[in-house]
């Protein structure tokens, strides 16, 4: 909105020159986040007080980990919380007619949306297991993949009908095929595959939140340099016009997480529940689509593949089919509780992994 | 009369519904050789039933086993007890000269048994739908009118079938018949236990009129706890036992003695099954029932080394009784707690099972049995072996045996060769071990024990156990210098 505005006051008179600052994605991007970090510090306090009253509280699955106990009782839905931060700040900071910015905006409400029901139906159901079921899930997850694919393989794609279906591979300079229609199944598997990984990783104070904004933070820079004519002839990488806009939407991402992660650091006051999780991997897919970044997420977001791999090796292969651990536990995090890491050394280790991640990828910019 | 009776017999009337039931069938034939003895004042008719199909001929397979099963002697001796028929059309006739009705728990049959006032012994069908059967057994049962005989399910030859020793139906037959003042009072109950009167009600019904005795308004299901389901038992069962493992007796959750007969039966024929979780459902369920009748069974799984194919086998997959049912079957072994060589020979082996968690629990359950174990050398020197394993969690569990079972200086300098383990709950572990050492008086060189102990790593990376080990090294060490007091 203050974007708007003020690109009309600028039209109207000289006068309002200084305004120019808004046209700058650093400028945006720094108050997007500034912003979104505050609403969280206003709201937090009063939100989390609400959920106590209202008993909306976590209800804990039986995962045998003994510490998993202590954590009910934990008010849950913070990932509105962060939702309703950053969709405030990217309607103030962000230019509302941006494709980019729209696309990634409905794949953070919606999967968020999702999420919500989930955690609705499982605190008033006053049960970890009731919630809503699987394959109702995956059923309203697919419908919006294939709503995205058709907007982003169709005649007005934001990247440009040519450059949708090529398959870009890290370390590589050129597209390496056109995937062509395939490449809508590939994007849908890949969704779903995302969304339900930061799910998965959602298990230990702080441990979704912060890779999670390593991940963005990283795309965040793709988006910076393919949205710039400049940078992105430099680093030879397709030119995405208006893509720039993603920095501003990810630096709101980045405000209100860190603003959550000053909550939900153990121990933690609330949890982000399905509504969070669910939104942000939604996001974090989005986002790697429209960058044309999929195949860098195994890097850049290993940490949630194996977290998602592990969990379901363990309970679709293991417990279901072999009758055996194949892991100690599952998903990873849980492995390594087992192994005698108390919660904290779990979640700042694979924080530090998640980092190295991301740095990796990073050098992908250049490595190619 | 068409059945030709002796006077002054106790009649019997054993049948399986028009088309007859093999459990019954065989079972009461079996059941003869039993009641033999008592062939001068006893009677048996037999209503074998109409079955011819290709699995089960009622009649043949009847005739044929009492042709197997007894000589030509003891058949003349039965033919002057005991008469056989197909199909009775006068079976009104047969239930009023009888004074025990052995039968299926069918509402047909039931029916018919409280109209004519007499006493049932039932064995109701298993594995159907609802348990119905075994329902209607419970409610006459309750009611007094009966009482229930549970089938097993056993494999025989890769087929499925449920039986009952014939001498357990003859010795539940002789004990009723011998009880008079009580087969007098089942047979009361027995008419009270159905709903009379059905014409009279359905019209006080539609007219809404008065019933027309005032006896007749309670018309409600007799008040029956229902059925639990396998894993409503298992959950109930196992909470019982998580609390307080020690003073665990499954009696204390089942009050009903009935009840706990037919879960035990319920729960052996889950073993059979051929999909694993119901069997590994079944182990479980075994152990907290305390059925040790079956403990054979558990050893005979422990055993069974047939493979699995070779696409699960990629997987990681090993035999048919997979690695849950394994791990299952010696914690039931441990609920049961009865140790024998047999028990022993396996629990041996399974310490070299090639899944951690069997090593780890078959190391667990050497620890709990440790008292029969402590002459064995043998026992001592494979738990050393299995120190170095690749699992901590199958370290710790025989680092824990150990302690328990071993009964040399040896057994602690392997302890003590522990004290820079990775994992800090094998360093615990040891620590513990070498603590329980020095009360069974193992050790008793306190001055090497304390020089040697306090090299131990006791940092962890878990700071919810970070006293733990602490606390262990702490108490250890109290222990061997208040030893050194005392002398």
């Amino acid at each position: 909105m203050i974007y708007h505005i003020g690109r009309w006051i600028q039209s109207q008179a000289d006068a309002f020159g200084f305004l120019r600052l808004l046209n700058y994605l650093s400028f945006r991007s720094i108050m997007a986040a500034l912003t979104a970090v505050l609403i969280v510090f206003l709201l937090s306090p009063r939100f989390i007080r609400a959920m106590h009253r209202r008993n909306f509280l976590d209800r804990v699955r039986e995962t045998g980990i003994d510490s998993a106990f202590d954590k009910a009782g934990t008010p849950t839905l913070g990932g509105v919380l962060l939702i309703v931060a950053m969709t405030v700040s990217i309607l103030l900071w962000c230019n509302l007619t941006n494709p980019f910015l729209l696309l990634s905006l409905a794949a953070l409400l919606w999967f968020g949306g999702i999420g919500f029901w989930d955690d609705w139906l499982k605190s008033s159901r006053g049960s970890g297991e009731k919630g809503l079921g699987e394959i109702t899930k995956l059923v309203l997850q697919g419908l919006f993949a294939v709503a995205f694919i058709a907007v982003y393989l169709g005649p007005f794609s934001p990247v440009g009908p040519g450059t949708a279906t090529q398959l870009y591979v890290p370390f590589l300079k050129r597209p390496l095929l056109d995937l062509g229609i395939f490449y809508g199944f590939f994007i849908f598997l890949f969704m779903l595959l995302v969304a339900n990984a930061v799910n998965i990783t959602d298990g230990l104070d702080g441990l979704a939140i912060t890779p999670s904004i390593f991940v963005a933070g990283a795309l965040a820079v793709f988006a910076y340099v393919m949205g710039n004519t400049i940078y992105a002839g430099y680093l030879q990488y397709p030119y995405l016009r208006g893509v720039g806009e993603l920095t501003v939407f990810v630096s709101a991402f980045v405000g209100a997480g860190l603003g959550f992660l000053w909550y939900n650091a153990y121990p933690a006051q609330i949890f982000m529940g399905d509504t969070g999780s669910l939104a942000i991997g939604g996001m974090l897919a989005a986002l790697s689509v429209l960058l044309k970044q999929e195949l860098l997420f195994p890097l850049l977001g290993g940490l949630f593949l194996v977290e998602a791999l592990t969990s379901q090796i363990q309970d679709k292969i293991g417990v279901r089919w072999l009758g055996r651990r194949i892991f100690y536990r599952a998903p990873l995090h849980h492995s390594l509780q087992h192994r005698g890491f108390a919660e904290t050394k779990v979640v700042i280790r694979l924080w530090i992994v998640a980092g190295l991640l991301a740095l990796l990828s990073l050098a992908t910019l250049k490595i190619r | 009369m068409p059945v030709p009776i002796p006077a002054g017999r106790r009649v019997i009337f054993a049948f399986g519904g028009s088309q007859g039931a093999r459990t019954i069938n065989r079972a009461l034939v079996d059941a003869l050789a039993y009641l033999l003895p008592r062939r001068n004042d006893i009677f048996v008719i037999h209503g074998v039933g109409l079955m011819k199909t290709p699995e089960y001929h009622a009649w043949e397979d009847t005739s044929q086993r009492l042709q197997r099963e007894y000589n030509e002697e003891e058949r003349e001796h039965i033919n002057s007890f005991y008469y056989a028929q197909d199909y009775f059309h006068n079976i009104g006739d047969i239930y009023a000269v009888s004074d025990l009705i052995v039968c299926r728990g069918g509402a047909g049959s039931l029916n018919e048994i409280s109209a004519m006032g007499k006493s049932a012994l039932i064995i109701p069908k298993a594995n159907l739908p609802g348990n119905h059967q075994v329902m209607n057994a419970r409610a006459m049962k309750r009611s007094g009118g009966a009482e229930v005989i549970f089938e097993d399910t056993v494999e025989d030859g890769g087929i499925l079938l449920e039986e009952v020793v014939g001498q357990k139906l003859a010795m539940k037959i002789l004990s009723l018949l011998d009880a008079k003042q009580r087969l007098e009072e089942m047979g009361k109950c027995s008419r009270a236990f159905m709903n009379h009167y059905a014409a009279e009600r359905i019209a006080a019904e539609i007219h809404g009129s008065p019933l027309p005795n005032s006896s007749l308004t309670d018309i409600s299901a007799k008040d029956l706890d229902p059925l639990l389901s396998d894993n409503e038992l298992l959950v109930q069962l196992r909470s019982a036992w998580q609390e307080d493992q020690k003073q665990y007796e499954p009696r204390k959750v089942i009050v009903d003695a009935d009840d706990l007969e037919y879960y035990r039966h319920r729960a052996a024929s889950l073993l059979t099954s051929p999909s694993w979780p119901d069997r590994n459902l079944g182990v479980k369920l075994i152990g907290l029932l305390k059925h040790e009748e079956k403990l054979s069974s558990l050893l005979h799984l422990l055993a069974d080394r047939t493979p699995v194919s070779r696409l699960q086998k990629f997987f990681g997959g090993d035999y048919r009784q997979v690695g849950f049912i394994r791990r299952n079957a010696l914690i039931s072994l441990q609920i049961l707690n009865t140790w024998g060589p047999e028990v022993e020979a396996r629990v041996f082996e399974a310490l070299e099972d090639g899944y951690y968690e069997v090593r780890a629990q078959a190391a667990s359950t050497m620890g709990h049995f440790a008292e029969k174990l402590l002459q064995k050398q043998a026992v001592t020197e494979k738990l050393l072996l299995l120190i170095k394993d690749r699992s901590f969690e199958v370290v710790r569990e025989v680092v824990l045996a150990l302690g328990a079972v071993g009964g040399n200086r040896e057994v602690a300098k392997g302890l003590l060769g522990l004290k820079e383990h990775h994992y800090w709950q094998v360093r615990e572990a040891a620590l513990r071990a070498v603590a329980m050492l020095v009360e069974r008086r193992i050790v008793t060189d306190r001055d090497w024990l304390l020089n040697e102990t306090s090299r131990f790593i006791l940092t962890t990376t878990d700071f919810r156990s970070y006293s733990d080990i602490k606390e262990t090294y702490r108490k250890l060490h109290a222990l061997c210098k208040g030893d050194e007091e005392e002398d």
